[in-house]
């Protein structure tokens, strides 16, 4: 461990863990990051940059770094591209690096640089155009990315919390622990959250005393006594994302000493936000500032500090501010050599310089860094001041460029960033209602105007009588005297996104082609639009467009912040449902009996059977002689999910005949009628069955899919439309179970199972309703019919679903009965000419291109929808109407086209498609079509085209079985 | 002819069973197949017929969000300004039905059968609690649930209703058809 320090840093040093990086074995102790491990180990080139390749070493220390993405796996599963700097070091972590081919220190890709005058912003928009970008596309994606994901599934466990609080503190940092403190004996639920393995942030590396004592040592007094009142403190847990109404995404990562266990979703409601996120610093822009060496100043100090790492021998140090100050002392009484500290200040305004001068480190002023030199680690810096230029040998270069505030998740919230040009950064001045923006988020440099801040955030929500806590710092941010890029040097030599590739060049030359808007510089650059989300690179970018179209950084703005602040693993999202809980399924009452009879389910909603294996070794066949079966003798059909809502009321009847096409002013007790409603465009939201049960009572029976959205649909206009109607609207299609007896023996069958009602043709007659026992027990049966059989639907309590299924196949054995699947119902239907909803009807279908204009123009009263279907688009000789097809030797492909009428093949205009076909043993290759003036091409022939196929097939009228329809009358 | 009864869990019905196996610890599961439940609808303002209501179930009809009123041991959960839910003994529910239903024949307030529609889980033990919280927010409110109350919301994706009977103990409605998936996403809990 070259780079370890011999002293200092918060680790373990008793604990030796071992890692592998790109093979070779390494070590590290307990305490250590990923990132803090690799830079003790020596590792210099972790990566290679997306678009030149130029080789990339640490810049940060944690979640702003934009070049440390690597590939991790430990003992729990593997991440194809995780920052270094967000990873726990712990025993047997395998870690590879993810850019450079064959390796990152041995990259072929590098070769990019050597075009890399021409390979400037838009230039894959502009060149791979032509001939096709498709051509190009695959070539170029795989060039592109961070690591390849795992097929495997992981062994983590990812789950979901839901909870509230009536505080929530996002920060564990000076700031966000002192509004804490303020809270204590509040009896408020306080949250307290920090995305860094333990509370204090910034506490954990810079010097400084709170109260006459370590700031450290302050902070985990803090943490004790705010564990102690009952606050939750949520570590290694990072604030996703701010919605409405303060409610939070948070991620918290759950570890053990093998790695990452598994994450915690939360979902969190809080009544008040204190936001203490804390500010990131950002870096100056030189002349090949990319090298693997060059570092973020402050991510110095945390390596120094936290982890005793050494982030090289030599340290040379460039500020526009007093952060570089504080690196250069810190580095230097941690015994690392710093040739030079190089200020692009004046002397006079630099009281912390005589400290530096004082520990060995020479300081020069008015000075810039104007280039550097190393090709897989920095070896030199060249230095320009005012006595001319001036070379320094070393390895390590720490960059203060000044600080931006962490206001991301304000900005979710709509909070909008104003820059302030006193202190160089954005600030939410006007934070969302019922949040305390404080300490770094809200700009503050210095340590106890951090903790005034947080006291008195915690001072607004609960007044309690405690003092602010006092600090006390040798050194401190300071002001940031502005200096974005340094006069020398190529703009194309000068990175402004380190992940992205973008230099101060690409800016220049967005602007010059007029992408002005920062939106449109984003796009056309990919400025900040990395994993990295351009923490370190945003600000500065927008200061070059400032720069180059002239105008004020406040005038340019910034793009918009978007959740998530940071990557989140898809399972943590997906949480539990994975596999068989991926999403709820549901099942019918009588499920249990469909099982023991073979049937393969499909998902249609519902867990229904497609078709039993007790009826047929294939599908076909089961299919063939389930279809048989209701044509023949009896057919058993579970149709439980069908929607069943009641409607009642004094008005009911009122309010149903404004949702129906029919007219339901007529229906009297125990009948049904079949009928649309329509949304308020004209166009068919669902069809069903309504039934009469008395003048104030109606069962409405919308299809299976659609039970829950009717119902949502008669709710919204009882409630905004028609308050004042006198209607109650209850949902009840789960408290019934539904079993349809369909086929000419279907009422021998129902006689068994002993109603205590008539039967007979005469007293129930098709299209009728009838409540009474049946088998025992309370029921609702409705004669009608969805096969063009005699048909009846018996609905019992749920609970008895499974006994009456069963009962019924027992009785209905020696009739030839056996149960029916979706495949075969939905054939049945087709034979007859009944439409199936959602596969006949489409977007655009309205009753009068199905063959109800003669209803629609009987019902002389309003309905949804109504006034539409007299407007040119419901009307217009184009629509296409519904038909019968019919092809004489192949079967007809749902979906296909139907050609227009004189051409041969593709391509041509299409007149329609099939929407519904299947091999009817009666009928042959049958079908429905939707067909432009359908129903004036009665006997036409058209070719309708398929994957390459075309068929001949002929329109005819969709009712292929029983067209008299006598058979629903016997 | 008499079919025998099935609970949504496949339990005969009529007595609570526990559902055994793979929960987490501090956590036991029970299938109350012995509750009937009874949905009220109104069209109108229930207010001028609090009394009749009350004479007809039993119970008076909480007007409040949140709120469950029991007596006789019945209970009535709010669901929204114009329905309820009354909780009854299962052999109860044709009773509460029919004196309902025919003394509005208008039906200005209506009962529907709904003891088929809910399946009844009693979750008890320290760790119910947690159990449901990664579920879905059982309450919005700020403070919670509170014993004693209820509330409609989504649970593991599925609506239910939520009734908070003591600190450790939850009674969870949801509809039938989902109980098989709500058990096994319970079970998939354990991990804790």
């Amino acid at each position: 461990m070259i780079h370890r320090l011999a002293q200092g840093g918060k680790i373990d040093r008793s604990q030796k863990l071992s890692f592998k990086f790109n093979g070779r074995r390494m070590y590290g102790h307990t305490g250590d990051t990923l990132a803090s491990a690799l830079l003790v180990n020596g590792v210099r080139v972790i990566g290679r940059s997306l678009k030149y390749h130029r080789p990339r070493g640490l810049y940060g220390a944690g979640a702003e770094d934009p070049n440390a993405m690597l590939a991790v796996r430990d003992a729990y599963g593997y991440d194809p591209a995780i920052r270094a700097g967000q990873v726990r070091l712990v025993e047997g972590l395998d870690v590879k690096t993810v850019t450079g081919w064959p390796s990152a220190q041995f990259d072929i890709g590098a070769v990019a640089q050597l075009p890399a005058p021409i390979l400037i912003a838009g230039f894959y928009y502009k060149t791979f155009m032509w001939p096709n970008w498709s051509w190009f596309e695959g070539a170029i994606q795989n060039a592109t990315g961070y690591g390849k994901p795992s097929s495997n599934a992981d062994n983590r466990r990812y789950e979901h919390r839901h909870d509230t609080c009536d505080v929530l503190i996002i920060g564990a940092g000076p700031a966000g622990l002192a509004a804490a403190r303020g809270l204590i004996g509040s009896g408020l639920r306080v949250v307290l959250v920090d995305d860094n393995l333990q509370p204090g942030g910034s506490l954990l590396w810079e010097e400084g005393t709170i109260d006459s004592r370590c700031a450290l040592d302050w902070a985990a007094n803090t943490v004790t006594t705010l564990k102690a009142e009952g606050i939750l403190i949520l570590t290694s847990t990072t604030v996703s994302g701010a919605y409405d109404e303060n409610f939070f995404t948070m991620i918290e990562s759950l570890h053990d000493d093998f790695g990452v266990v598994g994450e915690r979703l939360w979902k969190l409601r809080a009544n008040k936000v204190v936001l203490a996120t804390g500010s990131t610093e950002r870096p100056v822009m030189f002349q090949n500032n990319d090298r693997p060496g060059v570092m973020l100043s402050s991510a110095v100090r945390r390596f120094i500090a936290e982890f005793g790492a050494a982030p090289g021998k030599k340290l040379a140090v460039f500020a526009n501010n007093d952060s570089g100050y504080l690196t250069a002392i810190a580095a230097r009484r941690a015994g690392i050599d710093v040739p030079v500290l190089i200020d692009s200040r004046s002397r006079h305004e630099l009281p912390h310089a005589t400290l530096a001068e004082s520990l060995g480190i020479q300081c020069v002023f008015d000075a810039e860094v104007t280039d550097t030199t190393g090709y897989k680690g920095l070896k030199q810096v060249s230095v320009s001041t005012s006595r001319g230029k001036k070379q320094y040998q070393c390895d390590a270069l720490a960059v203060a460029g000044g600080w931006t505030p962490l206001i991301h998740l304000a900005a979710h919230r709509g909070a909008k960033p104003v820059y302030d040009a006193d202190r160089n950064m954005f600030l939410c001045p006007e934070a969302p209602e019922n949040w305390h923006i404080i300490g770094g988020a809200a700009g503050c440099l210095s340590l106890a105007d951090a903790l005034r801040g947080g006291h008195n955030a915690g001072d607004v929500i609960f007044a309690s009588a405690r003092p602010s806590p006092v600090a006390s710092c040798e050194i401190e941010y300071g002001q940031v005297s502005v200096l974005w890029q340094t006069r020398a040097g190529k703009p194309n030599k000068k990175w402004v996104d380190l992940q992205n590739d973008v230099k101060v060049s690409d800016v220049s030359t967005a602007a010059m082609e007029n992408y002005v808007s920062v939106e449109h510089l984003k796009r056309y650059t990919t400025l900040g639009m990395g994993t990295d989300q351009g923490r370190t690179s945003n600000v500065n970018g927008l200061a070059i467009l400032a720069q180059v179209t002239g105008r004020e950084i406040s005038d340019v703005g910034t793009t918009t912040f978007r959740p998530p602040y940071t990557a989140i693993r898809m399972n943590t999202i997906a949480g539990k449902r994975q596999g068989d809980l991926y999403r709820p399924r549901r099942q019918m009452p009588g499920h249990q009996v469909h099982v023991k009879a073979g049937a393969v389910f499909d998902d249609f909603g519902w867990e229904r059977p497609d078709w039993y294996k007790s009826n047929g070794g294939d599908r076909e066949s089961a299919v063939s002689t389930e279809m048989a079966a209701v044509r023949h003798a009896v057919g058993v059909f579970d149709g439980s999910p069908l929607g069943k809502i009641e409607i009642a009321g004094p008005d009911a009847r009122e309010f149903l005949n404004r949702f129906y096409v029919s007219n339901l002013m007529t229906l009297k007790a125990g009948r049904v009628r079949y009928s649309f409603m329509l949304k308020e465009d004209g166009v068919i939201f669902d069809d069903g069955v309504i039934a009469c049960v008395d003048d104030n009572l109606f069962l409405a029976g919308p299809t299976s899919g659609n039970a829950a959205g009717v119902a949502a649909w008669f709710e919204k206009w009882r409630q905004t439309e028609w308050p004042s109607m006198k209607v109650a609207i209850a949902p009840v299609t789960a408290n019934w179970a539904s079993i349809a007896l369909a086929g000419p023996k279907a009422r021998e069958l129902l006689r068994l199972l002993e109603p205590d009602f008539d039967i007979s043709d005469d007293s129930f007659p098709h299209m009728s309703f009838r409540e009474g026992l049946v088998a025992g027990v309370t029921a609702r049966v409705a004669r009608v019919s969805f096969t063009g059989e005699l048909q009846y639907e018996i609905s019992v309590p749920a609970r008895y679903a499974v006994a009456l299924l069963e009962t019924v196949l027992r009785l209905g054995s020696d009739k030839g009965g056996c149960l029916i699947g979706m495949e075969a119902w939905l054939r049945l239907r087709l034979e007859k000419g009944y439409i199936h909803l959602g596969s006949d009807t489409n977007g655009r279908t309205t009753p009068l291109d199905i063959g109800m204009a003669g209803i629609v123009a009987r019902k002389e009263a309003d309905f949804i929808g109504k006034r539409s279907l007299s407007l040119p688009f419901a009307i217009s000789e184009e629509c296409e109407q519904l038909v019968g097809v019919r092809s004489a030797l192949t079967p007809l492909p749902i979906g296909g086209r139907i050609l227009t009428p004189g051409i041969e093949r593709p391509p041509c205009a299409s007149i329609g498609y099939v929407t519904s076909a299947c091999i009817s043993p009666s009928a042959g290759n049958i079908g429905m079509a939707l067909i432009e003036r359908g129903a004036e091409r009665m006997g036409e022939t058209v070719r309708i085209y398929d994957n390459g196929q075309i068929i001949e097939a002929e329109i005819c009228s969709p009712v292929f079985v029983d067209p008299d329809h006598e058979r629903l009358q016997k | 002819m008499m079919l025998h009864a099935l609970s949504p869990m496949g339990f005969p019905c009529g007595a609570p069973t526990l559902v055994r196996g793979g929960f987490r610890e501090g956590l036991s599961v029970s299938e109350c197949s012995d509750f009937g439940c009874v949905l009220l609808t109104a069209t109108v303002d229930i207010t001028d017929f609090q009394q009749e209501l009350l004479r007809l179930t039993g119970v008076e009809l909480p007007l409040l969000s949140g709120l469950v009123v029991q007596a006789d041991g019945r209970y009535v959960v709010w669901l929204s300004p114009r329905s309820w839910l009354i909780l009854c003994r299962l052999d109860e529910e044709p009773k509460l039905l029919d004196s309902i239903n025919s003394n509005f024949p208008c039906r200005s307030i209506h009962a529907s059968a709904f003891s088929d529609y809910l399946c009844w889980l009693s979750l008890e033990g320290e760790a119910a609690e947690d159990a449901l919280r990664q579920g879905g927010f059982i309450s919005l409110a700020n403070d919670g649930l509170p014993a004693g109350c209820a509330r409609r919301t989504l649970m593991s994706g599925i609506p239910a209703i939520i009734h908070r009977k003591t600190a450790i103990k939850w009674m969870i409605g949801i509809e039938r058809s989902y109980a098989s998936y709500f058990s096994q996403w319970l079970k998939s809990q354990n991990v804790g």
